[in-house]
């Protein structure tokens, strides 16, 4: 496999559900079908709508929620970690090599510890380091790498603005010296200037620290400003993926283009070019048969108004991949 | 002429455990019919409670200097203390939108009870009356289905839903000025451009004048007619939209156009603004931008200049200090 740290093969991912105790159990199908292998050193980014399965795809990599079929490979130096086929001792292996960081820095620090705590916990959790010298050695060396001051430390976050309480949580995540980070809307709750910062930020620490990144964003500009590759997810399945610059430039799904025309231009002068979607995302309940953006899609084919095009991904350039009824 | 709504001189300040902080200072807006005044600025600018004090609704440890006006109507909103008064602006010739809809709607009770509750508040009008307004209301915010919709609860709606509900509950009474504070922050991209779609049909329609608050300056240049720039409690640059996002002068405008990423320009580097925002508590004397200006100019930087807009080209105002620095880089 030699330069893909992650690939993942046919995952899915359904919930069960039950409206009430009497009512019948249906599955909720949040995440479908997806394959997509994330290059080492790589941004790898997956936009979408909220209830478009970007987060249930990540915690799933993750191995924080069941993969219902499907596997995810991780490949480390030595050894291949098969998600779907783990015992504990290898998941707790797994923990120190992939992690999250949250949206909200206000949610994600418990307010009752020191900001050392905070970034020692993962390390005493995952009896990485044996004595409390090393784990403060290792406490300064990653809050320095995260431009934190090292005399902050030993107070507590509400001392902390939304940026700097941002960057105790990427300490937090690296500090187990991880290889692999899923950043899940790492940047939404932040203000632009400072999301800007942060992302300058993360852009460092992943040559500095030889990390890759799964990047989970509803952003497009911000996505197409750091990513590598691109993925666009729609209703649980992939639509779109490829690398950001091309897929950017040239989109070929009616769900990337009107993704892309939809957000607010910054000059006054272009007003309104949306390509307006109709109605709302629907649910995952029972989602629509065959294309599942049809029901939205701006222009819909002939073929495909009835659902009889099934979902799947065709190669229109390489590495360029775009669902095939978009295609057609 | 005189403007739907004019704010001169406005100090807000809240006492505190801490202190006396100043939210908001020596501040002066206009907005006429038919017109989008956008405010922009990060949080902890003080947008929204230059907002809240139009319609009073800041808390009760609030206090605004003696020569303050917020005229509305030529009526002096900051005077107005009997119910009687406040009822007039509070849901009658103002009405504001949120942020977050599901937080706005009572949860336990039908979405259609709430509009009407409000219309016999403020209208002379029967319940049967009420509740066509409210239904015509839904329907033409572009809600499906408005006398199902009329009986449900917030939760049953999704996000946009519940966001055009809200503009149908807010719109119902016929306000002259509509508040709309960070109206699409929480929505996808695709339903807020359904929604600053709806938003500026409405406007042109009623011929209200809106305050919309954001801190996107995309969806500034997609609503607004004029922009003011807020930092830490004081307006460092207005004007009108296409001059302020062409042609800032004040190196924070600038700051945070550089830190805006643009898909049409994904070379440029994101450059943040350097340092934090200061606490209130320990606001910068002179200008208050100074002690994160990346272009120090040495009277600005010991505090000696006071802030001041001035008028650099018509209608397009800047801060006095600001212009200095503007010009060094």
């Amino acid at each position: 496999m030699g330069d893909n740290l992650i690939s993942v093969n046919n995952v899915s991912v359904n919930f069960d559900y039950q409206e009430n105790f009497i009512s019948k159990k249906q599955k909720i199908h949040a995440v479908n079908n997806i394959n997509i292998k994330i290059k080492k050193g790589s941004f790898f980014g997956l936009v979408g709508e909220s209830g478009s399965g970007k987060t249930t795809l990540g915690r799933a990599i993750l191995g924080a929620n069941k993969i219902s079929s499907g596997n995810v490979i991780f490949h480390d130096d030595e050894r291949d970690y098969d998600l779907t086929d783990m015992n504990k001792q290898d998941l707790k292996e797994y923990r120190k090599k992939a992690q999250l960081i949250f949206q909200d820095p206000y949610a994600a620090l418990s307010p009752r510890m020191t900001v050392r705590d905070i970034i020692a916990e993962p390390l005493e959790v995952m009896k990485i380091t044996n004595s409390r010298q090393e784990t403060d050695e290792r406490v300064r060396d990653i809050a320095s790498k995260c431009r934190l001051n090292i005399e902050h430390l030993r107070r507590f976050p509400h001392a902390f603005s939304g940026g700097q309480r941002q960057r105790i949580s990427i300490a937090r995540a690296l500090v187990s010296n991880p290889k692999f980070i899923v950043a899940d809307e790492s940047v939404a709750a932040l203000d632009v200037s400072i999301q800007a910062d942060i992302l300058n930020l993360l852009k460092q620490l992943q040559t500095e620290l030889n990390l890759t990144y799964l990047f989970i964003s509803h952003d497009l500009s911000v996505v197409a400003h750091v990513c590598d590759v691109v993925a666009v997810m729609y209703l649980g399945h992939i639509v779109e993926m490829g690398p950001s610059r091309e897929l950017f430039k040239n989109p070929k799904h009616s769900y990337t283009k009107a993704l892309l025309s939809s957000i607010p231009s910054i000059d006054p002068e272009k007003r309104s070019e949306a390509i307006e979607l109709k109605g709302e995302i629907p649910s995952a309940l029972n989602p629509p048969p065959g294309c599942v953006f049809r029901t939205r899609c701006p222009n819909p084919g002939v073929d495909c108004k009835g659902g009889e095009i099934t979902m799947g991904l065709t190669e229109v350039e390489p590495g360029h991949w775009v669902d095939q009824c978009c295609v057609l | 002429m005189s403007h739907l709504l004019e704010v001169k001189n406005l100090d807000v300040k809240f006492d505190t455990d801490e202190g006396r902080i100043t939210a908001v200072e020596n501040i002066s807006l206009s907005v006429d019919q038919g017109e989008v005044l956008g405010i922009v600025g990060e949080s902890g600018s003080g947008k929204s409670v230059t907002a809240k004090s139009i319609m009073k609704l800041n808390p009760g440890n609030t206090s605004y200097n003696e020569d303050a006006e917020i005229i509305l109507d030529n009526e002096n909103v900051l005077q107005f203390t009997s119910k009687q008064d406040l009822k007039k602006i509070r849901g009658g010739k103002v009405s504001m939108i949120f942020q977050e809809p599901m937080a706005s709607f009572a949860p336990a009770i039908k979405i259609g009870a709430q509009m009407v509750e409000q219309l016999l508040i403020h209208k002379n009008i029967n319940k049967e009356e009420a509740k066509s307004i409210s239904i015509n209301m839904l329907k033409r915010v572009g809600i499906a289905d408005a006398e199902k919709r009329f009986n449900q609860y917030a939760f049953e709606l999704s996000g946009g839903m519940r966001q055009r509900a809200m503009i149908a509950m807010a719109l119902s009474t016929m306000p002259k000025l509509l508040l709309a504070d960070e109206p699409t922050t929480a929505l996808d991209v695709t339903i807020q451009a359904q929604v600053i779609n709806l938003i500026k049909d409405i406007i042109k329609e009623y011929q209200m004048g809106v305050i919309f608050i954001t801190h996107d300056l995309g969806v500034i240049a997609q609503v607004a007619d004029h922009v003011a720039v807020m930092y830490l409690g004081s307006v460092v640059e207005k004007g009108p939209v296409n001059e302020i996002l062409k042609n800032p002068k004040h190196p924070y405008t600038k700051g945070l156009l550089q830190a805006l990423p643009d898909i049409n320009n994904l070379d440029a580097p994101l450059s943040p603004i350097p340092g934090n925002i200061p606490s209130p508590l320990d606001r910068p004397t002179g200008c208050v931008f100074r002690t994160r200006c990346p272009h120090h100019n040495p009277e600005g930087k010991d505090g000696k200049i006071e802030m001041k807009l001035i008028e650099v080209e018509p209608g397009h105002w800047v801060d006095q200090c600001g212009i200095k620095c503007g010009q060094n880089g």
